[in-house]
């Protein structure tokens, strides 16, 4: 089929181009194809219950008791309960892995936001012969899967002695945290119009008070999502967690597994710690949303 | 003289040269970079080398590259290839179309935008192994939904019990989480596409599948590759789900790479076999990171920072 689009004077030149998206009639009518608005509408549903069920059941889990858990067909009412929440609580010390988890994060990105802001601005601002080079090192360190790396840095921690003590994941989280940090603020560092900081310059201040009066507020939201981003991807850690932490150091995702046992498997008290390790990380990506792409793509999509 | 210790200038001149500024931002990131990947790197390499039994570390010694030959001639090796392989085609496979689509559907649903976006977003943030703990309930044999779901609709299967059917199982929570990276990202891609192509069929008469065909596709192209790259790569790194879910079993039914270096190094302790097969990971993302991820998002920073 030929598209004629240049053939004709499309509309778009007689009127300024509107870039809103909330401002495309057009388009929006074209790309919704016709189907008739009660298909469409059941269509929506369907994906909204195929995304939206299993973290319903997951919450509702949670809640019942486990004689409303285990039948079917599944109970759609029940008598809720915090049974499982108080078992989490008082006879696992949920707690103390939930602080480790918390603990953990901290300190990881303290040291990622600390070393990977001024690398980041070094890498967007200045000319480096290898900075091709460095960015393939961050980029291959993001790409790394967790098992190619997990038998040296078990044995490097058993080395440094700090296995099973919360240095080690704290570590192990740098090494990847620190590059994600360095990668997301370098593009938006790039997106900072340079002249601002020319400005400043002339004006004679130095390169940090240009970094930090002048350019760090102009990219404080971006930074504080990234930092964020990262503290789900830590949050959520658990691989290294599973190999580098014992009994008394489990971040909460390991401290899941505790709940597997030989005998029984205590599935309302892993859905409420499920729920609880959960809630923060849920509440944190809905308010990063307007970054929550950029940084799952590594700055690709903005 | 007090007025002039106040100029940005005498300020600059009484820290450190201001020549060094650079370097000073550089290298404490980089340096820490290079340690926590060159050491590790390096690290794995010489025991790789060894046949190292973590029991007993005194017993080590040097076996060359025996532990590399060993994968293959180690039909085991050849089988988690296999699934790995099959895992991440067709995850990737069904997450790219259905999550293309699914926006196609989404991006035009402005009401009660809050709530599907909530419920896009949700599973991307879960921890994975939240996730597969979540659907190895819903799988249960005895009180799970899922068994019971398909035994209403006449579907009889062991789900994750079953050698044949585990693979198809694990993938499904894949899906489930990852589609909505896909669609967030084709959303984002649609939100900036340009209007005239489309009013320009509009004035043509062009069908709704020929614009499709012709120009929402070309122009989402970029948006898809780079939701396509990254979702094999990050379903090649996959082990959390898989895991708590099988462990990878029946037998190795869904033993992909990850498990297998977990299993070698945590479960038999040898430490040299599961460092050379991490060794073979580590260089396919690296090929993987070289050829593809460094030209792919390095031309996209490029092009974002020209159209500021």
């Amino acid at each position: 089929m030929n598209m004629p689009g240049k053939s004709q004077p499309s509309p778009s030149l007689l009127q300024p181009m509107r870039r809103d998206r909330t401002l495309a009639p057009v388009r929006s009518a074209r790309l919704a194809f016709k189907w008739s608005v009660t298909a469409r509408y059941m269509l929506v549903i369907l994906v909204f219950l195929f995304f939206a069920f299993p973290i319903y059941w997951l919450a509702t889990l949670s809640f019942k008791a486990d004689a409303d858990a285990w039948v079917l067909p599944p109970k759609w009412t029940f008598a809720p309960t915090l049974e499982h929440y108080q078992k989490l609580i008082t006879t696992w010390p949920f707690f103390t892995y939930y602080l480790n988890s918390f603990i953990v994060v901290c300190g990881a990105l303290f040291v990622s936001v600390l070393l990977g802001v001024p690398l980041a601005y070094a890498l967007a601002r200045f000319k480096w012969r290898q900075t091709r080079n460095i960015s393939f090192i961050i980029l291959n360190q993001l790409m790394m899967p967790p098992a190619a790396v997990v038998v040296p840095f078990y044995l490097i921690c058993r080395q440094l002695g700090i296995l099973q003590t919360l240095w080690a994941p704290m570590l192990v989280y740098v090494a990847f945290t620190l590059p994600f940090i360095a990668w997301i603020m370098k593009g938006f560092f790039e997106s900072v119009p340079h002249d601002i900081e020319e400005a400043a310059l002339v004006d004679g201040a130095g390169n940090f008070q240009v970094l930090w009066h002048i350019v760090l507020p102009l990219v404080l939201g971006a930074l504080s999502s990234t930092t964020l981003l990262a503290a789900i991807t830590i949050w959520n850690e658990f691989f290294f967690a599973l190999v580098l932490t014992g009994t008394t150091t489990y971040t909460a995702p390991v401290a899941i597994m505790g709940l597997w046992t030989q005998y029984t498997v205590y599935w309302g008290s892993i859905a409420a710690g499920g729920v609880l390790i959960s809630l923060p990380i849920v509440i944190l990506g809905l308010i990063v949303q307007r970054h929550l792409v950029t940084g799952l793509t590594f700055g690709a999509v903005k | 003289m007090l007025t002039t210790t106040h100029t940005p200038g005498h300020q600059r001149r009484s820290l450190i040269p201001e020549r060094m500024v650079p370097w000073l931002f550089l290298a404490p990131g980089l340096l820490a970079i290079l340690a926590l990947a060159l050491y590790p790197f390096l690290y794995a390499l010489s025991t790789s080398l060894y046949s190292y039994y973590l029991a007993n570390p005194a017993g080590s010694r040097w076996v060359g590259f025996d532990n590399f030959t060993a994968f293959f001639r180690d039909n085991n090796f050849w089988d988690n290839v296999t699934t790995t392989i099959r895992y991440v085609g067709v995850a990737v496979g069904i997450e790219v179309p259905l999550g293309f689509a699914i926006a196609l559907l989404l991006h035009t649903q402005t009401r009660f935008k809050l709530v599907w976006r909530a419920a896009l977003i949700i599973p991307v943030t879960l921890a994975p192994v939240v996730v597969g703990a979540l659907w190895k309930f819903m799988y249960n044999n005895q009180f799970g939904i899922i068994p019971y779901l398909a035994g209403l609709v006449g579907i009889r299967s062991l789900f994750l019990g079953g050698p044949d059917s585990a693979l198809w199982s694990i993938i499904v929570p894949e899906i489930w989480q990852w589609t909505p990276f896909v669609t967030l990202i084709c959303l984002a891609g649609l939100a900036t596409l340009p209007e005239e192509p489309y009013e320009a069929a509009a004035v043509d008469g062009a069908s709704p599948w020929q614009i499709l065909r012709y120009i929402t596709l070309p122009l989402m192209k970029p948006f898809l590759t780079i939701a396509f790259v990254l979702r094999m790569i990050t379903a090649y790194k996959v082990f959390d789900p898989i895991y708590l879910m099988t462990g990878g079993g029946p037998g190795i039914s869904t033993q992909v790479l990850s498990i297998r270096v977990y299993e070698l190094g945590f479960a038999t302790l040898q430490m040299g076999r599961a460092a050379a097969l991490a060794l073979l990971l580590f260089i396919v993302a690296t090929l993987l990171t070289k050829f593809v991820v460094l030209r792919l998002l390095e031309s996209r920073q490029d092009e974002e920072g020209r159209r500021l």
